[in-house]
Formats: structure tokens, C-alpha cells, sequence
């Protein structure tokens, strides 16, 4: 059809162009391959003698390649114990994983063994944590730490050819003095030098997504932008799909092309960046960015969300952010909301976009 | 005196660098305050910026006198502070408290969060029954309940601990509070709240701060003026509004070019970028070390002519209110 239509007069050009960019799209998504990473309503809780912290409760999300995805929430919302469920990587007890599959690749990482998880672990999944220097080993050099991994995964690369990987590694990452930085111990290198060697490491295993737990958030201004840029040129470079657990909507917009933002362990909202951080819908997304200091803007005092996280053991029967809610209803504190569905791959998790009620307007009515 | 209530001059400070766990052999030292001339303004909240390692926490602590300067002198409230002796010190002390980064670790663990607020009035004499009365009204002021003060400081989330801190450093009713990083490690709607707090304390008791972040978003909303700090040095100081709008020494427009903003548009790319490439150029040249002679900056500037290499620019007077550590706004009168 777009062939027919091509030898038009130019002044049909835009809107032609446009039609094609909205059919493309639309056909990208239909004939769009199987996502590198499927979780479905994932439930990780934890058994503490307290009672029972429903860190991640009922979680679904997709990463298809290309995709940055960002995971933002504040500290409690469950967004780590979703990263580490990826990889089965929760500690059993007091963890235990209730409900839901995670798929990485089409296989089901959850109801593997300990065996099978090696083949997905680094290899397939891999990932960078945010205190770069204390995911190293402090007592081994840059250089074994590199070989082992690469070793590791490939039993038959030989010393001298793994040596070589943990260079070309090296090189990847915008290191220079390569033989340097092999002989190095952790701690004589500055934080932003380990967080490239712990994405060295990551990337040397080729793996099919990688996980980047607040990669940025020890770091300074200046180094944080060039891990950041350095992810996005791996993501655009490698076809790689990542995932960015942070609670910085500055390294959200930065790099990530869809967000999610959790709170007490759910998914609020989910979209595209843009869409999100320019028309935040979920009141709790809303009042996050509006708490965030905007340089930009004369200063109008700040907008802090009154009160705080529920008791992670006692969580609400309705919607988790109802306590803290400006607009909240009779209706919040006792059903709560499901995801729904306001736009075409953007969901929010509140009553006040209930299709059946009327988007936007008083649930009670 | 004019309204300055901490003045410090030519102050400096180094450490060692040492190696080894046992012998602890010396190679090297670091100049982490390198001859720093500063006026804080009774009233105000003067916001300290810089990454790590640039010496904003030890300007802090130096003038607390927490840690003892190499050089220079501190004036605080009229009172020359060095050379006092540890007793001479103790009165000043409840003048001048210190708010600390991470509010769990700062407070004592075995304490209850009311021994804990109580224990700076105790340590200056205040008789017990007085000191609970006063936790009460400090801890209601920071907006938690004091009827729940048995409790220890595990028992509260990070944003209260933090209020709880604060509580304590205000007990002694000081003119000056030092707050080195209260908020980085707090989450944003929180960091909020205690900013929010911190403000509205500020005023109404007329407290004088020094507001020490990496996070320029943060100062750039509560600080009156910013100072930024490279290395030891100041290198801009200036109102806050304005170093933020029209940075005017290199680093820290490159500074500012770096921070991540929400608003579509920023410009942090470019930044990062342009940090690489220059790096890659220092490299050839340059080592990491801080230049003997020159300025601090002149190894990544990328705006560095002729005197940047052996002269060490002093702040210059760019504007009225606007002090720029770079040859680039040398007066006229003054050049030669």
C-alpha cells in the first residue's frame, strides 16, 4: 500500500508520511517478536516473625528488545525484590516466592533449580548493583575477577582467551589503560571506574538483558552522566534491552523509554516516559514529580507528600496510597483499584480512571 | 561586623595519604581545604555544592572545629575560634551543632530516640525533669509525637530519624547548624518534608545554616547563596538563583551541565559528552594529581588559556554580589 500510494505530489508528503508512520507502528506492534523478559504477576513475600511483607505483590511487565525500561519507587516499594526475583536471587527463607512466573527468553526462571538458574544468571540476565565497589571482591584483581566470570560461563575458553574477552571488555566500557585497570585491586579505582568494570563484567557474558539496580545513585553528577550515557550507547549498540531500578526521575527521563512506578508493592502506573512525567495520572505519580525540586521553575516552597509508606505488614485493603491521597474516596479505602488501561500501553492503578465510571471523574458518583 | 556571623580566612587543611594497614607509610597529601576565604551571614542559608572529595564536609567540620585547620583563622560571632583550648571551646559549642547525612548511624541505637534528644542538655548541665520537658517541645516542633519517645531510633524510618537529629541539634537553641548532606539519603518525598522543615526552622528560630549537598536542585531551592567548591577551593560563590541561571566559572557550568533534569530538554548528554572528550585530551597531558601551580580546574577546562597553567586565580569580584575563581573575569585594573 505504501508502495502504490509513493509517487504522490510532495504536498501529500506529511500527511502520507504520517499515515505511514501510524500504520508502521501499529504493524511494529502487532508483528512484535516474543519480549525478552515476561513477568506475570509476580508475588515475592517475605516471612519475617513480625508477619508476613508483601514486598512484591502481583507485578506484570514486559521488556521487549530496544526497551529501557525504569522501575521508579521509593525505598519499600518493592522495586529491588522485583529486580532480584528476575533472577531468582531472593534469599529463601525469609523470602518466598507465592505467585507468578517470570519468563526470560521463553523459560520459566522461577521454577528452575540451582543447576539450570547458572544458565541464566550472568548468562542470560545480567546485572550491576548500586555500590559498584561492594559488588566487587576487594581481595582480587579487576583482572581474575573478569576471567573467573567469563570462565565461568564458558568452560572452554582457556586462560589466555579469556584474558583477552576481559580486555575487549574492558575496551567496551571507555577504559584506555586497559592492562592497568586489569591489575587493579576494587579499591583503587574510583566509583565510577568499578561501576564500568561491574558492567564489564556484566556485558562480558553477553547476556540477553541486563538489570541495573540504582547503577548511579552512589555516584557523583558528573560520573552518574557518563554511566548513564554509556548504558544508553550499550542499549542502542547491542540491540539491549535493560532495566533501571532508580528512584531519580532525572535518570528516568535520561535514559529509560517506559517507566513503571511502583508503591507498596505494585505497579501505580506504566507508560511511555514521556507521556508519564509530562501528564502524570496516578495522584501518587503526580505528587513524586512535584517533589522533586525543579531547578528550573521560581522557587514556590516545596510540595512534600504528607505522611508516609504503609506498615509493609499491615498494608490497606484498598488502595495502598490512600492514606497519603489528595483525592482520595470512600470507594479507595476499601476496593482496590486494578490497572486500567487509559491509553494504548499505558495503565493506571486508581479509581478515578474506572472506564466504567468515566475517566477522571468521581468514582462515587 | 556587619551581619557576618562566621567569618573564615586562609583556611587550610590536608591529610595524608597513607599505604599499608601496619606501617602506614605516607605518599602523599591531599588538600582537602585549600585557603578558603569565607563570610556567612548571620540569617542566612549559605548552600556549599561540589562532588565528593571537594571538601565541602571538611569546610564544615573545620569550622566547627570538629577537625583542627592546618592554617587560617575562624571568627565566630566575634570570637576568634582558633587556638581556644578544648574547654574554651565547650561553651561555644551549643551555639554551633551539626546535622550528619545519615540520620540512622548518627543517632545512638541503644539509646531511646528521648535519651537520645535529651543527651546534649544533660551534657550542658540542664537538671532532667527540665531536659524531658524540653525533648517533649523539641520533638513536637520537628512534628513527631512525643508520647512515642520511648521508642529507639530503629523503631523509625529514615525521614523521622532525620527529624529526630535535627531535634537534637536544636536542643542547645544554636545560632548556627552545619547540615552536611541531610537529605541524600532520604527518598524524595521525604527529602521534601525534612527540606520543608528545615526551612520553616530556619526562619522562625532566625538560625544561620551551611547547607552542604552534591544535589544542586536542592541547594538552588534553600540556600540564599552557593558557594561551589572544586577541589579545596571556592570557586563561584554567589545568590543562589543567580549561579544557578548564568554559571560563570567553567566547572561550574559544566557542573550544571551534568544534572539530570525531568523536564524534557536537559542538556546532560552534551555534558557527559564533552567531560569525555576532554578527559581524553587531559590524558595525554595531565596526570590526575592536583596541579602544584595554576588552577584546580585547568586540567579539564575547557575554556583554559595562558596564566590558567601557572597562576592560581583568586576570586575575583565578576559581578556585585558574584565571586568567580578564573582568570576568564580578572578586572581590568587588576590584570598584569
Amino acid at each position: 500500500m505504501a508502495a502504490a500510494q509513493a509517487p504522490q505530489a510532495p504536498e501529500g508528503g506529511a500527511a502520507h508520511h504520517q499515515a505511514i508512520g501510524q500504520a508502521g507502528r501499529a504493524a511494529a506492534r502487532a508483528s512484535m517478536a516474543a519480549p525478552i523478559l515476561s513477568v506475570q504477576n509476580l508475588k515475592t513475600w517475605f516471612y519475617a516473625a513480625a508477619g508476613v511483607v508483601r514486598a512484591v505483590d502481583g507485578v506484570s511487565f514486559e521488556v521487549r528488545e530496544n526497551d529501557i525500561l525504569a522501575i521508579v519507587g521509593e525505598s519499600g516499594s518493592g522495586k529491588t525484590v522485583t529486580a532480584l526475583s528476575i533472577l531468582k536471587l531472593v534469599p529463601t527463607p525469609p523470602g518466598r516466592y507465592v505467585g507468578g512466573h517470570v519468563f526470560v527468553d521463553g523459560e520459566d526462571v522461577l521454577s528452575q533449580d540451582a543447576t539450570a538458574l547458572e544458565a541464566v544468571r550472568g548468562a542470560k540476565v545480567g546485572m550491576i548493583f548500586q555500590n559498584p565497589r561492594g559488588s566487587l571482591d576487594p581481595s582480587f584483581t579487576i583482572g581474575s575477577q573478569l576471567v573467573e566470570t567469563i570462565r565461568r560461563h564458558d568452560p572452554v575458553a582457556n586462560r589466555t582467551d579469556a584474558l583477552r574477552r576481559a580486555a575487549t571488555a574492558l575496551l567496551e566500557v571507555g577504559f584506555d589503560n586497559i592492562e592497568h585497570v586489569l591489575e587493579s585491586y576494587p579499591h583503587q579505582l574510583s566509583g565510577g571506574m568499578c561501576q564500568r568494570v561491574g558492567l564489564a563484567i556484566a556485558l562480558a557474558c553477553r547476556p540477553r538483558i541486563l538489570i541495573a539496580d540504582e547503577p548511579t545513585t552512589a555516584l557523583d553528577v558528573g560520573v552518574q552522566a557518563k554511566i548513564l550515557l554509556l548504558l544508553k550507547r550499550k542499549n542502542q549498540d547491542l540491540n539491549l534491552p535493560i532495566i533501571v531500578i532508580t528512584h531519580d526521575f532525572g535518570v528516568v527521563r535520561a535514559i529509560a523509554t517506559r517507566v513503571a512506578v511502583m508503591y507498596a508493592g505494585l505497579i501505580q502506573e506504566e507508560g511511555l516516559v514521556d507521556a508519564i512525567l509530562e501528564a502524570p495520572q496516578h495522584p501518587y505519580t503526580a505528587a513524586l514529580i512535584q517533589s522533586v525540586p525543579d531547578p528550573d521553575t521560581d522557587v514556590a516552597g516545596f510540595s512534600a507528600i504528607p505522611g508516609e509508606a504503609p506498615d509493609p505488614i499491615a498494608v490497606p485493603d484498598g488502595c495502598r496510597f490512600a492514606s497519603r491521597c489528595e483525592r482520595v474516596h470512600a470507594r479507595c479505602r476499601i476496593e482496590l483499584p486494578p490497572l486500567h488501561e487509559v491509553a494504548d500501553g499505558r495503565q493506571v492503578r486508581c479509581h478515578l480512571y474506572d472506564p466504567t465510571k468515566g475517566n477522571g471523574s468521581c468514582p462515587e458518583t | 561586623m556587619s551581619g557576618n556571623l562566621i567569618e573564615v580566612r586562609g583556611l587550610k587543611k590536608s591529610f595524608q595519604v597513607t599505604r599499608g594497614a601496619i606501617l602506614r607509610r605516607v605518599v602523599g597529601v591531599t588538600t582537602a581545604v585549600d585557603n578558603v576565604d569565607l563570610d556567612i551571614k548571620e540569617g542566612e542559608i549559605l548552600g556549599c555544592v561540589g562532588g565528593s572529595g571537594s571538601g565541602k564536609s571538611t569546610l564544615g567540620r573545620l569550622i566547627l572545629r570538629l577537625i583542627e585547620a592546618d592554617e587560617g583563622r575562624i571568627n565566630f560571632a566575634g570570637r576568634e575560634l582558633t587556638g581556644l583550648s578544648f574547654k574554651q571551646m565547650c561553651p561555644l559549642r551549643r551555639e554551633m551543632q551539626i546535622v550528619f547525612q545519615d540520620p540512622l548511624h548518627s543517632l545512638n541505637p541503644r539509646r531511646t530516640v528521648a535519651e537520645n534528644v535529651e543527651r546534649p542538655l544533660l551534657n550542658f548541665g540542664v537538671p532532667r525533669a527540665e531536659a524531658r520537658g524540653r525533648m517533649a517541645e523539641l520533638l513536637t516542633m520537628v512534628g513527631l509525637d512525643p508520647t512515642q519517645s520511648h521508642k529507639y531510633p530503629h523503631e523509625y524510618s529514615g525521614g523521622q530519624c532525620q527529624r529526630i537529629a535535627i531535634a537534637r541539634a536544636l536542643a542547645l537553641r544554636p545560632r548556627f547548624l552545619f547540615l552536611d548532606e541531610p537529605v541524600s539519603s532520604l527518598d524524595v518525598s521525604i527529602q521534601a518534608q525534612i527540606l520543608k522543615l528545615l526551612l520553616d526552622l530556619q526562619q522562625r528560630l532566625k538560625l544561620t545554616f551551611l547547607f552542604v549537598s552534591h544535589d544542586l536542585k536542592i541547594v538552588r531551592q534553600i540556600a540564599h547563596r552557593t558557594v561551589v567548591m572544586y577541589r579545596g577551593r571556592l570557586l563561584e560563590l554567589g545568590d543562589s538563583d543567580a549561579v544557578y541561571r548564568s554559571p560563570m566559572h567553567p566547572f561550574t557550568k559544566n557542573f550544571l551541565g551534568t544534572v539530570l533534569h525531568v523536564r524534557k530538554g536537559g542538556r546532560w548528554e552534551l555534558a557527559a559528552q564533552r567531560a569525555e572528550d576532554l578527559e581524553d585530551l587531559n590524558r595525554q597531558s595531565a596526570t590526575h594529581a592536583a596541579p602544584q601551580a595554576g588552577c584546580v580546574y585547568a586540567g579539564a577546562c575547557a575554556e583554559r588559556f595562558l596564566p590558567c597553567a601557572s597562576e592560581r586565580p583568586p576570586l575575583f569580584r565578576a559581578t556585585d554580589d558574584r565571586w568567580v575563581a578564573c582568570h576568564l573575569y580578572r578586572p581590568p585594573q587588576a590584570a598584569q
